[in-house]
């Protein structure tokens, strides 16, 4: 039965609603530019009508509304792009990250300036062209030694930076771990709160909108897959191993590998492997154990074949004090190569092929056509080009990554358009929103005084016939 | 399409930064006048210019063999040079003396040819900076020395080393030769002339000459061809050098820019970058829905 009280009571419930839209527009408004935040609405709808059907309900006209009440608070979101988004995070992450790593592996190495390793391999043969030209001339010898020892610390230092940026790499890869099990726990506490909420039969608007925020930052680190579970839980797993799973977490964990010069290996903490899948971690690690570990190969096989090509003729040769049987360079890769003590007096760098020929220079001459051998690379490649096509095959990895990062982004970026389209604030809307349930406020206090005045009429002007 | 605010300004941030990126892009390439400064900017073209830049680097090296072993053969053409003078003149002395019949005159020719001797080992020992030039590998040891006796003698310290030099890949030039096998004789003809018109005896002092004459033949041919071994190693080293200059053309196309291009791109990427700044600040600008609302 409808009275003038409940009209009371459903204006009253209207103005409440309204003013529950106004609230969550102003969280719109104030939220405007927060990242990751998704635009909310108060979804009206209709309170039950009344009289309710019965067997022996009272005969009157049809049956009347009660007016509006705020259902829900939607949030506006789209799973698909989500989904589609974070996996291209997780690919684009992985080449970006790449292409940092390996460009400072290239500045390192600095072949592009006058300090690059084969302008000092060209200054090398450069200084043993200038001892055949003139074998008795101390300066020219003590030249040699010069640039000689220039090379062998260029290999030293680009051995030793080298090995300075996979320790580097190793950091990073203790830290995404870190950063990994960090969020895996706030989504697991996140998922306890949500569940909580939706048990009440209400949004966790913000909580979700939090939650996608750490599922997007986890993508950089390894792509992940989202399952659903009750009561707005999800459940997250990582390289085909579960991460989080309703409030509970599967740790990954960091150990020394002695197999790998001490460098971490990463393991679930239930002892499974771990399969990184794209992602910042993939190519931390991929960089670490192959990228600049390649490198290195390529630099301890110019610095391995010089010291044992070098030494080999120059064993064979004199002095010009007689001296013979004598090493050249010191060492067996990059990192250790040098120049011999033996060799420390430039007399006694052979050049002649025998004892007591001061302007014999024909030994020299043999050390200095190993320029245009080929030596490296199982005997297809000189000196020069060897290390020319290592850089130039670094050069092109780093293109590769550039470019690959490039289009990723440019997915990326329209996904994440897509995802304004349907998430993102607009002020427009919102003022025009404001309006619109403004404007319903009003109404309904209108109402309120339409009803009032009613029930003024029949409490104090109805009974008073002829006063 | 639903579009809002956040979109049109990120949108405007990227183009900003993108048209950013593209300006300084080419500033780097105006102003080092190169087209990458690392090589991954371009790795084809910079391995190629790797590879261009250690030919250069080698070349150059072989250019300067090949100017020090000019020196070194100039200086020892010098000292043929003046072997062979030397040789002509005693040569001409010699005939004179063949035909002077005074013993008196015939010991001032004697005299003379001595002197000859004498200049001739010391040309013969001349050194090229501190290397003894004729003296094979023994370039610290000076090669011949008179020894007196009856005859006197020349002794040679020297050896038959031949100095090679290398004046590009797998071209070796040798710079000297047997020193004793070409000036002994010389000297030995000499001796003889020498002690010959010394002892007034004709028969000696014709075959002497005899000597003299062949021993200038072999100075004179050796004179001639240290001349071509310089000739040859000038045009090794204008074949080098035409090299040289062809390879930096090579070079210069792989990572010079072409500035005129360069630059008139840059000025119109600036006219780009400053209309993209005024769309992005009018887009910024724009009034939204609140501003009207009173």
């Amino acid at each position: 039965m409808s009275s003038l009280l409940s009209s009371l009571n459903n204006v009253l419930q209207s103005m409440l609603a309204h003013q529950k839209s106004i609230q969550v527009i102003e969280h719109n408004v104030a939220n405007a530019n927060t990242p990751g935040y998704h635009r909310q609405e108060v979804k009206l709808g209709t309170r039950p009508a009344s009289p309710a059907p019965t067997l022996y309900h009272e005969i009157s006209a049809g049956q009347i509304g009660q007016g509006v009440s705020a259902e829900m608070v939607k949030r506006f979101n789209l799973t698909f792009y989500d989904g589609r988004f974070r996996t291209q995070t997780a690919l684009g992450k992985r080449w970006e990250t790449t292409q940092q790593t390996l460009s400072h592996v290239e500045s390192l190495l600095a072949e592009n300036t006058s300090q690059g390793l084969i302008n000092k391999l060209d200054a090398f043969w450069a200084g043993w062209q200038g001892v055949i030209d003139d074998p008795t001339n101390l300066a020219l010898r003590s030249n040699l030694q010069q640039k000689a020892s220039s090379l062998a610390v260029g290999l030293n230092r680009r051995a030793s930076d080298l090995l300075g940026i996979r320790k580097d790499l190793d950091q990073e890869i203790i830290q995404d771990v870190d950063e990994i099990n960090e969020i895996a726990d706030q989504l697991a506490r996140l998922n306890g709160e949500v569940a909580n909420i939706t048990g009440m039969e209400l949004q966790p608007n913000d909580l979700l909108d939090e939650r996608d925020r750490l599922l997007d930052r986890l993508a950089e680190y390894s792509d992940i897959r989202i399952g659903n579970q009750d009561s707005g839980q999800i459940m997250v797993s990582m390289g085909g191993h579960s991460l989080v799973f309703g409030t509970e977490t599967f740790k990954l964990e960091t150990a020394p590998d002695p197999g790998n010069s001490n460098l971490v290996d990463v393991v679930w903490e239930d002892g499974a492997d771990f399969r990184a899948v794209e992602g910042s971690l993939t190519a931390y690690l991929d960089d670490r154990d192959h990228s600049v570990p390649a490198m290195i190969a390529g630099l301890d096989e110019v610095a391995a074949t010089l010291i044992s090509e070098v030494n080999a003729l120059h064993q064979g040769g004199y002095g010009l004090d007689n001296s013979t049987g004598l090493d050249f360079f010191a060492g067996t890769d990059a990192l250790s190569i040098g120049l011999s003590a033996d060799i420390s007096d430039p007399r006694s760098i052979a050049a002649a092929s025998a004892a007591s020929s001061p302007g014999d220079s024909s030994l020299a001459g043999q050390i200095a056509d190993l320029r245009h051998q080929e030596l490296l690379s199982a005997g297809s490649a000189t000196f020069t080009s060897y290390y020319a096509d290592q850089v130039a095959g670094l050069a092109r990895q780093i293109q590769e990554a550039g470019s690959e990062s490039q289009n990723i982004d440019l997915v990326i970026q329209s996904l994440q358009s897509q995802r304004d389209r349907v998430s993102s604030v607009s002020l427009d809307q919102e003022a025009a929103n404001l309006i619109k349930s403004q404007r319903a406020f009003e109404a309904a206090a209108r109402m309120a005084t339409a009803v009032d005045e009613m029930l003024d009429r029949i409490i104090n002007g109805m009974g008073l016939v002829g006063r | 399409m639903r579009v809002t605010h956040r979109m049109i300004i990120n949108n405007a941030i990227r183009s900003m930064s993108e048209s950013l990126e593209k300006l300084s892009e080419l500033q780097k390439q105006a102003s080092s006048g190169k087209k990458f400064t690392q090589c991954s900017d371009n790795p084809r073209a910079s391995r190629s210019a790797l590879a261009l830049r250690s030919s250069l680097n080698t070349n150059q090296t072989y250019l300067e063999s090949i100017h020090s072993a000019e020196e070194w053969l100039t200086a020892s053409q010098n000292a043929l040079n003046e072997i062979n003078d030397l040789a002509m003149k005693a040569l001409n002395k010699a005939l004179s003396g063949v035909s002077e019949t005074n013993s008196e005159a015939r010991s001032a020719v004697a005299r003379e040819i001595d002197t000859f001797l004498h200049e001739a080992i010391e040309a013969a020992n001349t050194r090229y900076v501190d290397d003894y030039l004729f003296s094979g590998f023994q370039v610290n040891t000076k090669p011949f020395e008179l020894v007196s006796g009856t005859p006197d003698t020349v002794t040679y310290a020297g050896d038959t080393g031949s100095l090679q030099r290398q004046i590009g890949p797998d071209q070796r030039m040798t710079l000297n030769f047997d020193a004793d096998q070409v000036f002994r004789p010389f000297f030995e003809a000499l001796i003889s002339a020498r002690d010959a018109l010394q002892a007034d005896d004709t028969t000696a002092i014709q075959a002497a000459v005899a000597d003299l004459q062949t021993a200038q033949e072999t100075i004179n041919d050796q004179e001639a061809d240290t001349g071509m071994l310089i000739n040859r190693l000038e045009e090794s080293s204008t074949f080098l050098e035409e090299t040289q200059s062809a390879l930096e053309k090579l070079l210069s196309r792989e990572e010079d820019v072409d500035l005129v291009e360069v630059i008139s791109q840059l000025r119109h990427q600036e006219t780009v970058y400053q209309t993209t700044l005024e769309v992005g600040h009018r887009t910024m600008a724009t009034m939204n829905l609140f501003d009207l609302m009173k």
